[in-house]
């Protein structure tokens, strides 16, 4: 079951220096479960945590993160 | 599947721990307290080795409510075994009372110290946690109050004369019940929460 908001997490964090989950995890301030869970796109985050995880790359949320068109 | 596993195989042993089928060479409230640190040190090391091999290894709460599920089906079990072969009217100072408040004590005490062997420093809970919870306690909140008005009806319609004999040590443990069975709802609720999360997508991290 996946939610209706994709992002571009995985592909952010291989294009800043390779960050591993555990370190944007960390950069964010969740745990490592929840990055997996955002990147396999089984969770919706917050707005708030939405603008700390483009923040954490200088990106706009817009960016970050995007509306799937079925 | 794994989530009812525990449970059962927890529910199991606390039954096992209750009934006299089982000649124990020591009291059963201490087998019970060696397997409760046993299981933990074991979940321990296992989740140690799936962070070092595979990277998807449960974080810090999720843990929390594996150890929950397993102790409260325990305990749980090991009350509703003693109390269904005590019957009714089990009273306050009787043999069957006091090894059942020992065993259960004695289990709780167990309970907290495998939870210390589990429990890392750093706890930490974000929104997703925080999320999980609120689901499942909304739930189990339901859950609750449908046992407590069935118990009540059940009580409040029950002729004077079948209530007699059910003593006030065995009401009590029914209530207590209830409030086991909605805990063992919020526990699944959330490590099906968990796990519906986390499929996919683990890296080398």
């Amino acid at each position: 079951m996946s939610v209706p908001i994709g992002n571009h997490l995985r592909r952010l964090r291989f294009d800043h220096g390779e960050m591993t989950q555990d370190a944007l995890a960390r950069a964010a301030g969740v745990t490592r479960q929840t990055v997996i869970a955002l990147e396999a796109g089984r969770y919706a985050p917050s707005l708030e945590l939405a603008f700390r995880l483009a923040r954490v790359f200088g990106k706009r949320v817009d960016e970050v993160f995007f509306w799937r068109d079925d | 599947m794994r989530i009812v596993l525990v449970m059962l195989l927890s529910a199991a042993v606390g039954a096992l721990l209750a009934g006299p089928w089982v000649d124990w060479p020591m009291h059963e409230g201490y087998v019970g307290v060696l397997l409760m640190l046993s299981a933990a040190l074991a979940m321990r090391h296992h989740w140690q080795r799936r962070a070092e091999t595979r990277g998807d290894e449960p974080g810090e709460p999720e843990r929390e409510v594996w150890h929950g599920l397993a102790s409260t089906s325990l305990i749980g079990a090991q009350i509703a075994t003693t109390l269904f072969l005590a019957g009714p009217g089990l009273a306050l100072h009787s043999p069957q009372a006091h090894q059942l408040g020992r065993t259960t004590w004695t289990l709780i005490a167990g309970a907290v110290a495998s939870w210390f062997i589990l429990h890392r420093r750093e706890v930490q809970r974000d929104e997703r946690d925080r999320a999980i919870v609120t689901q499942a306690n909304r739930v189990s909140g339901h859950v609750l109050a449908a046992l407590i008005v069935v118990l009540a009806v059940t009580l409040g319609f029950t002729p004077p004369e079948r209530l007699a004999p059910m003593s006030h040590v065995f009401l009590a443990h029914l209530l207590l019940l209830t409030l086991v069975i909605a805990s063992l709802v919020s526990h699944a609720l959330q490590l099906w929460g968990y796990r519906r999360d986390a499929q996919f997508g683990v890296d080398a991290a």
